[in-house]
């Protein structure tokens, strides 16, 4: 992989999510998962096609906003992407 | 990538809002939240500069939003959680080691893009298992494979962590040995090992005929335990097909119900037991 994971990132504890969200003006419905902050019946969605709960966030790439979650073949994935 | 412009707006942000000047030199970016530590820090030996969030009035909170947004849409920057970002930093030490890629570049293009990735995943499993890691992290991990690529995907771990993977680049440089080999040819006959999982002997290798029939003996065991009444095994090479076919043999005295199919490719054997 060419980009290094420790160039042009910027890391955020877990404990900031929703606040990170925040700044996409995403929040979390009622049942966990995150959509859009002035229409709460949009559930954001992943490349794949998934809706995605706080509890799997990870992170948010450009393209779009291209949302990641944090399960191992999504991660693989995000490492091609990266490259 | 426009990397410093992303870098050049959360140093700006720092110095106007919270009278921090760092002039160069920051690397990475972590926004922290943790009561106990300053508001902002930079280590020069680094590069590292953390903002602390929990500390930030909300005036300040208000101002870093747009900072941190417009650093993914107009400046590329990735945004990820710390244990992610770690995750994905030990997948890459994982995979570039040099056996690693060797073994990993041997399966790319050849069988399918989820099958890659599930294998990619497994691998990963299979070194933190082999690390000590707790179970709980084993399973969880596992757990994300199955639920991407269902069973099949958890096949691929329960043979991949098997090293039944290994046995499969055995079986494909077999039989391109002959001239009307394809890739489809091999598909042929990993698909099926690939569906039938932990259902599966695989024999290869410098293996004694003695180990050969304790495994295929306590798989049926454990098979016939649980109601499953197959078993399949895989084996390849004259002398290992020889072995399944002694132990086989003396099964059929053991077991009055075997039934056994086989179908043979070149140096390859694939026998479906039922009992």
């Amino acid at each position: 992989m060419s980009r290094s994971l420790r160039e042009g990132v910027i890391s955020f504890d877990a404990d900031l999510k929703l606040e990170i969200l925040s700044c996409f003006s995403k929040t979390v419905d009622d049942s966990g998962y995150i959509v859009e902050c002035d229409d709460p019946d949009q559930r954001v969605l992943t490349p794949n096609g998934e809706d995605i709960t706080l509890d799997e966030f990870a992170g948010i790439r450009k393209g779009s906003e291209i949302f990641i979650k944090a399960d191992l073949p999504s991660l693989i994935e995000l490492l091609d992407m990266l490259g | 990538m426009d990397n410093m412009a992303f870098l050049d707006g959360l140093r700006e942000f720092v110095r106007v809002h919270l009278n921090v000047n760092i002039q160069l030199g920051v690397k990475t970016v972590n926004i922290i939240a943790d009561p106990r530590a300053d508001v902002v820090s930079f280590d020069e030996t680094t590069g590292a500069l953390k903002i602390n969030w929990e500390k930030l009035p909300e005036d300040k909170i208000e101002e870093l939003k747009p900072v941190i947004s417009d650093a993914v849409r107009e400046h590329d920057a990735l945004l990820i959680e710390n244990e992610s970002r770690e995750l994905l930093e030990e997948i890459k030490i994982t995979e570039s080691s040099d056996e690693e890629r060797e073994f990993l570049s041997f399966f790319n293009g050849k069988i399918p893009d989820d099958d890659y990735t599930a294998l990619r995943a497994s691998l990963y499993v299979k070194k933190r298992f082999e690390e000590g890691a707790q179970k709980e992290e084993i399973n969880r991990l596992k757990l994300d494979i199955l639920k991407r690529y269902s069973k099949r995907g958890r096949n691929i771990c329960d043979l991949c962590s098997a090293g039944y993977f290994r046995g499969l680049i055995k079986i494909y440089e077999e039989m391109q040995r002959y001239p009307d080999f394809s890739d489809e040819a091999f598909l042929e006959v990993y698909n099926p090992i690939v569906d039938e999982g932990n259902l599966t002997v695989f024999v290869s290798g410098g293996r004694t005929e003695e180990q050969v029939r304790r495994e295929i003996e306590s798989k049926i065991r454990r098979n016939r335990q649980y109601g499953i009444h197959v078993l399949y095994i895989h084996g390849i090479g004259r002398s290992n097909i020889e072995k399944i076919k002694m132990v086989i043999y003396d099964l059929k005295s053991k077991y009055s119900t075997l039934k056994i199919q086989i179908s043979e490719y070149q140096n390859i054997v694939s026998m479906k037991l039922t009992f």
